[in-house]
C-alpha cells in the first residue's frame, strides 16, 4: 500500500458527533462500528441492510441517495468528481465482480481517465480516508479485501 | 520485479484455493511483477461458465480474470491436455487466454525466475 495510507491515523467513523445527530433525525440506526445491534440504513422510505463493516450489503438496493447519506457520515461534500468515481467504481464491480483495492483502483482509473485522474494524489484529495474503501461504501460495494 | 510463473491446479470452488491464488496473482501483479499464469490439471474448470441463477448462487469470481488485461499479465495459458482430458477442447476461453501445448508451457516455466504452484 502506498506511504501515504500507512502515515494516516485511523479515525473511526463515532468521532463525526454532529453527523451522527443529523442521521438520528433521518431514522439511522447506529453506525457505530463497534455496536452489535442490527445494521440498517434508511434511504428514501426504504430500510436498508448494511454489512458488519457498515457497508451495503446488496449493491442492486444502492441508489444515489446512499452515496448521500454515506458522504455525510464521512463529511464529504460531493462534488461531480466525486460523482465520476462513484460511478466509476459500481461500473468496475459489475464488470470484475471485485471492490477494487487502492492500487486496483489506480491502475483502472489511468486506463479509462487517464494519468491526471488515475493516480492516488487525485482520489486521496477527493477520498482522504482512502479512496477505495470510501469510495466503495459511496457505491454501495463491498469493502475491498485487505483494506484497512 | 521478477519473472513469475504461476501453475494453477485448482478446480474452482475447493475451500477458495482458486480465490486465494486469484488473490495472490492480482497482489503480485500489483506490485508490477511480470507474470505468467498457467492453467493445468483441474484449473481447467475454472473456465468453465458458472451458473449464477441457481438457488444458492456461488460467486463469480472468474469475472476477475478480466483484470489480468488491466495489469498487462500476457501470458494466460491453459494447458491443452487438459483441456482435452476432460473433454473440454471446445471451450472458449476467456478474453487474452490462449490453449498451450506442453513445450510451451515448458518454455514459459524455463524462463520464468519465480514459479509458484496453488
Amino acid at each position: 500500500m502506498g506511504d501515504i495510507e500507512r502515515q494516516r491515523q485511523p479515525k473511526p467513523f463515532v468521532v463525526v458527533k454532529p453527523q451522527l445527530t443529523a442521521l438520528n433525525e433521518l431514522k439511522e440506526n447506529s453506525m457505530n462500528e463497534n455496536s452489535t445491534t442490527e445494521h440498517t440504513l434508511i434511504v428514501g422510505g426504504r430500510t436498508l441492510a448494511l454489512d458488519k463493516h457498515g457497508y451495503l450489503l446488496d449493491l442492486a438496493e444502492w441508489e444515489p441517495g446512499v452515496a448521500e447519506h454515506f458522504a455525510q457520515l464521512e463529511n464529504i461534500q460531493l462534488s461531480d468528481a466525486h460523482w465520476e468515481v462513484i460511478r466509476f467504481v459500481r461500473e468496475f464491480y459489475q464488470e470484475f465482480n471485485t471492490s477494487p483495492a487502492v492500487r486496483m483502483l489506480v491502475k483502472a482509473m489511468a486506463a479509462k481517465f487517464g494519468p491526471e485522474k488515475g493516480n492516488s494524489k487525485y482520489l486521496f484529495m477527493l477520498f482522504p480516508e482512502g479512496p477505495a474503501k470510501q469510495a466503495t461504501r459511496l457505491a454501495g460495494l463491498p469493502k475491498p479485501a485487505k483494506c484497512l | 520485479m521478477q519473472r513469475i510463473a504461476i501453475i494453477q491446479t485448482q478446480p474452482p470452488f475447493n475451500q477458495g484455493k482458486a480465490r486465494e491464488s486469484l488473490d495472490l496473482i492480482l497482489a503480485l501483479a500489483a506490485v508490477d511483477h511480470q507474470l505468467s499464469i498457467i492453467f493445468t490439471g483441474d484449473a481447467v474448470y475454472q473456465l468453465l461458465p458458472l451458473n449464477t441463477q441457481s438457488s444458492q448462487p456461488l460467486k463469480a469470481f472468474q469475472k476477475s480474470f478480466g483484470l489480468f488485461a488491466l495489469y498487462e499479465i500476457e501470458h494466460c495459458l491453459v494447458c491443452a491436455a487438459s483441456l482435452t482430458a476432460r473433454g473440454l477442447s471446445g471451450l472458449s476461453l476467456p478474453e487474452g487466454f490462449t490453449a498451450a501445448s506442453q513445450a510451451e508451457i515448458k518454455a514459459t516455466l524455463a524462463s520464468a525466475q519465480q514459479i509458484i504452484r496453488c
